[in-house]
C-alpha cells in the first residue's frame, strides 16, 4: 500500500469542513482519519475512502453545522446588505450613475455581440464544411467568383479527392421570378431563386421539413422554403405539387419535391426557391454551355474528402483549367487562373464580382465587436472610476470599523458586497433594456435575434456584470482596508496620488475610445454625404423602372409605350437590359482597327432599346443616339469615354470607326456612332469600367426593364394610373416597380447601416464617458468645497472657480485627443481604402473631433463647477 | 418540566454512557463507535455517536476535555469524554427502574435481558 492511497479523500475532508462547526474540526478530523486507517488496514483504500465519505455524510447533522442562524457570517453578510444598499440610496445620483452607466454600456454591447455572433454563424452548419470550397478565378482585371459551366464536372471526373461537386447558376435578374400555384391568383414574385445540381444537397446541408437530399435528383423539380410553400399550400404537404415559373420566355411547370426550413440555418447562399438545372426553361442553355472561357456564371462547389491537401489540390484544379482552357484563353489574349475558396470563410471574407448575393465583411465585424468591446471597457471603467472615487469618502467609516475591531477580510467583503450589489442592480436593468430594445434593433439590421437563444452571450453578460463588479470592489477593499486606524480616521487618505494616478488615466483612456468613435462618425459621414453627392453622369432622379418578367410583359412594351404615351406626367420611355444601379455581368473583348483579337478590350455591354440615352440623362459628348430611322443602327455601338481611351481612340475622332469582336474564330464588326461621357452605371464602390451601348439583339440577355423618366406632384397616385394601364396591357403579369434612386441607394445599405449603428453607438459611448466624467467632477468639487468656499472669500470670482475646477478635466481630455487622433487616423485609413471614391481625411476633422470630445467633457464638467462656484461660502465654511 | 426532559435516557444514549465509564481514558467517539460495534455487532457512524455524546453532554450526563494527540489520527487532539456524577446517578436509576421491573416480571429473567437494552 503506497501512502498516497492512505490519505484520506481531500474532497470529503474539504465538504466536512465546509459545514461542520470549527469547535469540532479537529476532533472529527482525527477520528475519521483513525477510522480510516483503522478500515484501510483490514481491506482495501478504496473501502476505507468509501467509508469515509459515508463517516463525513453521517456527521450532516443539526448539532454538527455550523451555528447557521447566528453565526457571525451570516450576520456580518445581513450587516453588509444593509449597509450597502443604505450607501446606495444615500447617493442616489451617483449610485443611478454608476448602475444606469454600467447598464446602457453592456446593453449596448450585448446587441453588437448578438448581431456579430449571428454573422459569424453563417454556413457554419454544413456537414464536413471545412472540407468544401468554391472555385473562384482571377483575372487580369479582377476576381470572380463563378466560372464556366464545365468546369466543376471536369474536376469531379479528374480528381478522386473530390467526394462531390455542385455547381448553383444564378442568372442576373432571374434572382426574382414569377412563381405561379394551380389557381390564378396565387402568384408571387420570389426572391433568391437559383438553379442548381442535382448533388447541391449533397454539398450542402439544408433541413429539411418534407422531403429528403434527393429531392432535385430528377428533372424539372423545385425545392422551396417554408415560407414559399406557406404562401403557396398552407400547411399541406406540398411534395408532388406542380408550381409554374413564368420566365421571359415562357411559363415551365416544375413538381415540388422538398420544403426547407429556411430560418434554421444561415447561409451565404439565401436561397428561397431552388430549381433543377436539368429542365425545360434554361436546360438546353446550361448543356450547351462548354466553353471553358465564356459565361464564367456557374458557382462551383466542391467537397473533397477528409486529409486532401486544399493547395495541393488547388494547383492540380488550376493545372486542369490551363490545359483545358489555356489555348481558347490565348487565342483571346485573356489571363485567368482558378483558386479556392473555403467556402466558410466566403459569408465574411469574399465580397468580389459575381457573389451569390451581397456577403457580410469582416471590416465592419471588427469594427463592431471593437465597439463593443469599448463599450463594455467604458462602462466599466466608469464603474470602477466612480466607485473607488466614492469610497474614499468612506476612510472615516474604514477606521470606525477598525477601531471597533473590524478585520481587514470584513471590511474586504463590505466592499465587495456593495459593489457586487451594485452590478447586480445593473445586470438587471441590462436584461430589462435589452427587452426593451431587441425589437427596434432587429427592425434596424433586419434581423430576428433573441438573447435568449444565444446562452453564450447571456453566459458572457452575466460574467461581465459580475467581472466588473468584482474589479471594481478591489481597490477600495483592498486598498482602504490595508489603512491603519489612525491614518483612515485622521483622513489621511486623501494625498493618495497612486489613486489619482490611476483615476486620471482611466479617464484619459475612456476619451481616448470616445474620440476615435467621434472621429470614425465624422468620417463616415463625410464618406458617405462624398458618395451620395458623387457626380453619376447620368440623372438618377424620378426614374421609374418596371421590370419585364414575363414574356407577354416583354412583347407588349411598345404597346404600353404607346399607351403610356397620353400620360402628359411621363416624359420619356425607353426599354433596356439594366439600368444604372443594378449589376452589370456581360461583357465582350472588343479590338480596334489594325489590331488583333488578341490585343483586346474587356468592355461592358448594355443591350438598350432607342431613347436610353436620353432617358436617364447620359450626356452624349460626340455623335448620335441611336435611331430607328437608321436600319444599320443594329450594328452601331455607342461607346463611354474610357472605352474608347481603352481601345485608343480619339474621342474627336472617332464616329464612324468601327470596333470588333471575335466569337468561334469569326470576326464581326461594329460601328462608333456616338459617344457617351462616363457614367455610373454600377455603385460606386466600382470604378467606372469602359461601357458599350448596343441596341443589337445579338447582345440582348434574358431581362428586360421599362424605364421611365416621370415628373409628378403625387407619385403615388402616378404609380396607380401606371399600374391601371400596366394590368390592361399585361393582365397575366402581376404589376411590380421601382425607383432607380432607390435601387442605387440600396448598394450602400450596408454602409448606410454601419454609419447608423456606429452613430448610435458612439452616441451611447460618450454619453457613457460624460457621465463617469458628471459624477467624477461632482465628487471633485464636494471634497474642494471648503477651498472653493475660502477661494469665494478672499474674492475669487466664479468664472476663477469654474476654471479652478474644469481645468484639469480639460487637460485630460486633451491628452486623449492627442493620443486618439493616429489611431482613428489608421483605422479609418482601411476603411476608407474599400472605396473606389474615397475622401481624403483633412486636418481640420480631428481638430473638429477634438473640440466635440473637449466640448462634451466641459460642459459635463462645468455644470458641477459651476454649481460649486455659485454656493454660497457661508455655507460651507460654517460646518468647521 | 425541564429536569425530566433532562434526566430521561434513550437507550442507545444509555449504551454510550456505559461504554464512556467502560473505556474510561479511551473514552472518545471513534473508540465508543469501534466498541459499540463490537459489543453489540450493530454498526454505528463516528457521526451519530459523536451527535448522542453531544446531547449527554448538554444533559450534563458527560464531560469532557481535549486530550493527547496521536500519530493514527493525523496528529490530531482527541475529545475524551468523562462520566458525570449525575451521569452515574441517571444510569443507576435507569438501572435500578429496570431491575425493578425485572424482578416482577414472571420467570426466565436473565436470559431475555441482552435483548432488552438494545
Amino acid at each position: 500500500m503506497d501512502r498516497k492511497s492512505n490519505i484520506p479523500p481531500k474532497l470529503a475532508q474539504w465538504l466536512l469542513l465546509r459545514f461542520l462547526r470549527e469547535d469540532y474540526a479537529e476532533e472529527v478530523l482525527g477520528d475519521l482519519e483513525e477510522k480510516f486507517n483503522a478500515v484501510s488496514q483490514k481491506g482495501s483504500p478504496i473501502r476505507a475512502k468509501l467509508n469515509y465519505w459515508k463517516q463525513v455524510i453521517q456527521y450532516l447533522r443539526p448539532f454538527a453545522f455550523k451555528r447557521s442562524k447566528h453565526s457571525i457570517r451570516t450576520t456580518m453578510l445581513h450587516h453588509y446588505l444593509k449597509v450597502s444598499w443604505r450607501n446606495i440610496l444615500r447617493s442616489k445620483g451617483f449610485s443611478f450613475i454608476n448602475v444606469f452607466g454600467l447598464a446602457f454600456g453592456l446593453t449596448a454591447s450585448v446587441l453588437i455581440m448578438m448581431y456579430v455572433l449571428d454573422e459569424w454563424s453563417y454556413d457554419k452548419h454544413h456537414v464536413g464544411g471545412d472540407r468544401i470550397y468554391r472555385i473562384a478565378s482571377e483575372s487580369d482585371t479582377d476576381k470572380w467568383v463563378a466560372v464556366p459551366a464545365p468546369v466543376g464536372g471536369a474536376i469531379k471526373e479528374s480528381f478522386p479527392e473530390v467526394e462531390t461537386a455542385a455547381r448553383l447558376v444564378r442568372i442576373p435578374g432571374f434572382e426574382t421570378i414569377l412563381l405561379k400555384g394551380q389557381k390564378a391568383e396565387k402568384q408571387f414574385f420570389e426572391t433568391n431563386v437559383f438553379y442548381v445540381d442535382s448533388t447541391f444537397f449533397d454539398v450542402f446541408t439544408y433541413d429539411f421539413l418534407y422531403g429528403d437530399a434527393d429531392a432535385l435528383s430528377k428533372p424539372n423539380t423545385i425545392v422551396i422554403s417554408d415560407d414559399v410553400a406557406t404562401k403557396f399550400f398552407g400547411d399541406a404537404n406540398p411534395i408532388g405539387e406542380p408550381l409554374t415559373i413564368g420566365l421571359s420566355f415562357g411559363d415551365f411547370i416544375y413538381t415540388v419535391t422538398g420544403v426547407f426550413d429556411r430560418e434554421r440555418y444561415k447561409s451565404h447562399i439565401p436561397a428561397n426557391v431552388l430549381l433543377s438545372m436539368d429542365n425545360n426553361d434554361i436546360g438546353s442553355w446550361v448543356k450547351q454551355q462548354q466553353s471553358w472561357i465564356f459565361n464564367g456564371l456557374f458557382h462551383t462547389y466542391v467537397k473533397v474528402r477528409p486529409g486532401t491537401d486544399s493547395e495541393a489540390f488547388e494547383r492540380k484544379v488550376d493545372n486542369l483549367y490551363q490545359a483545358e482552357a489555356g489555348e481558347d484563353l490565348e487565342q483571346a489574349g485573356f489571363t485567368k487562373s482558378l483558386y479556392l475558396q473555403p467556402m466558410e470563410d466566403i459569408y465574411l471574407h469574399s465580397n468580389l464580382g459575381y457573389e451569390v448575393a451581397s456577403n457580410g465583411n469582416m471590416t465592419y465585424l471588427i469594427i463592431f465587436s471593437s465597439i463593443a468591446l469599448f463599450l463594455v471597457v467604458i462602462a466599466c471603467v466608469n464603474f470602477m472610476n466612480l466607485s473607488t472615487a466614492k469610497s474614499e469618502q468612506r476612510a472615516k467609516e474604514v477606521g470606525l470599523r477598525k477601531v471597533v475591531g473590524a478585520f481587514r477580510s470584513s471590511l474586504v467583503g463590505q466592499f465587495m458586497m456593495e459593489s457586487l450589489l451594485m452590478s447586480g442592480l445593473a445586470l438587471i436593468i441590462t436584461l430589462i433594456l435589452l427587452q426593451l430594445v431587441t425589437p427596434y434593433f432587429n427592425g434596424l439590421i433586419s434581423r430576428e435575434l433573441s438573447l435568449w437563444n444565444m446562452p453564450i452571450v447571456l453566459v458572457l453578460l452575466v460574467g461581465l456584470t459580475f467581472a466588473s463588479g468584482i474589479v471594481s470592489g478591489l481597490y477600495p477593499s483592498f486598498y482602504l482596508s490595508s489603512f491603519g486606524p489612525a491614518a483612515a480616521l485622521k483622513g489621511s487618505l486623501k494625498n493618495s496620488y497612486s489613486a489619482k494616478a490611476i483615476r486620471q488615466g482611466l479617464v484619459v483612456f475612456q476619451f481616448t475610445i470616445s474620440s476615435i468613435l467621434i472621429l470614425g462618425v465624422i468620417l463616415i459621414n463625410q464618406q458617405m454625404q462624398y458618395l451620395s453627392s458623387q457626380e453619376l453622369g447620368f440623372d438618377k432622379s424620378h426614374k421609374l423602372i418596371l421590370p419585364l418578367k414575363t414574356g407577354e410583359s416583354i412583347q407588349n412594351s411598345e404597346l404600353l409605350k404607346s399607351q403610356l404615351r397620353s400620360n402628359s406626367e411621363v416624359q420619356q420611355m425607353t426599354v433596356g437590359g439594366v439600368y444604372p444601379g443594378i449589376e452589370s455581368v456581360t461583357d465582350m473583348l472588343f479590338f480596334a482597327e489594325g489590331k488583333t483579337s488578341q490585343e483586346n478590350v474587356d468592355i461592358q455591354t448594355t443591350y438598350v432599346e432607342g431613347n436610353y440615352i436620353e432617358t436617364l440623362g447620359i450626356e452624349l459628348l460626340k455623335g448620335r443616339t441611336f435611331s430607328s430611322e437608321f436600319k444599320s443602327d443594329t450594328n452601331a455601338v455607342v461607346l463611354n469615354e474610357s472605352a474608347i481611351k481603352e481601345l485608343g481612340y480619339d474621342v474627336e475622332s472617332v464616329l464612324g470607326k468601327q470596333v470588333y469582336y471575335a466569337l468561334n474564330g469569326e470576326r464581326y464588326a461594329m460601328r462608333i456612332i456616338g459617344v457617351v461621357a462616363d457614367y455610373h452605371f454600377e455603385s460606386l464602390q466600382h470604378e467606372i469600367e469602359p461601357l458599350a451601348l448596343l441596341i443589337s439583339p445579338a447582345f440582348s440577355g434574358p431581362t428586360r426593364y421599362f424605364i421611365m423618366d416621370v415628373q409628378s406632384v403625387s407619385y403615388t397616385s402616378l404609380v396607380q394610373s401606371i399600374e391601371r394601364v400596366w394590368d390592361e396591357v399585361n393582365p397575366g403579369s402581376p404589376f411590380q416597380y421601382s425607383f432607380l434612386d432607390a435601387d442605387f441607394e440600396r448598394n450602400y445599405r450596408k454602409e448606410m447601416l454601419t454609419m447608423q449603428l456606429i452613430q448610435s453607438f458612439t452616441l451611447i459611448a460618450i454619453v457613457i464617458a460624460c457621465l463617469g466624467l458628471f459624477g467624477l467632477a461632482a465628487f471633485t468639487a464636494e471634497r474642494k468645497t471648503k477651498e472653493i468656499g475660502v477661494r469665494k472669500v478672499l474674492g475669487a470670482s466664479v468664472g476663477q472657480v469654474v476654471v479652478l475646477l474644469s481645468s484639469e478635466f480639460a487637460r485630460l481630455v486633451l491628452i486623449a485627443v492627442v493620443i486618439a487622433a493616429p489611431i482613428a487616423y489608421f483605422m479609418m485609413d482601411e476603411w476608407l481604402n474599400e472605396f473606389a471614391y474615397r475622401i481624403e481625411m483633412s486636418w481640420w476633422v480631428f481638430l473638429v473631433a477634438g473640440l466635440i470630445a473637449m466640448t462634451m467633457a466641459i460642459l459635463t464638467v462645468s455644470f458641477q463647477a459651476i454649481k460649486a462656484a455659485l454656493s454660497n461660502p457661508v455655507k460651507s465654511l460654517r460646518s468647521e | 418540566m425541564q429536569t425530566m426532559k433532562e434526566t430521561k435516557l434513550g437507550e442507545f444514549e444509555e449504551v454510550l454512557l456505559l461504554l464512556v465509564g467502560i473505556l474510561e481514558e479511551d473514552a472518545y467517539a471513534f473508540k465508543i463507535a469501534e466498541e459499540f460495534e463490537a459489543q453489540s455487532g450493530r454498526s454505528a457512524s463516528i457521526g451519530s455517536v459523536h451527535s448522542t455524546l453531544d446531547r449527554l453532554k448538554e444533559k450534563g450526563f458527560l464531560t469532557s476535555e481535549m486530550g493527547q494527540p496521536t500519530a493514527e489520527r493525523g496528529g490530531r487532539r482527541k475529545r475524551i469524554y468523562t462520566i458525570t456524577n449525575v451521569g452515574r446517578n441517571a444510569l443507576q436509576a435507569s438501572r435500578d427502574f429496570k431491575v425493578n421491573l425485572w424482578n416482577q416480571y414472571p420467570g426466565l429473567a436473565i436470559d431475555k435481558l441482552n435483548i432488552l437494552g438494545l
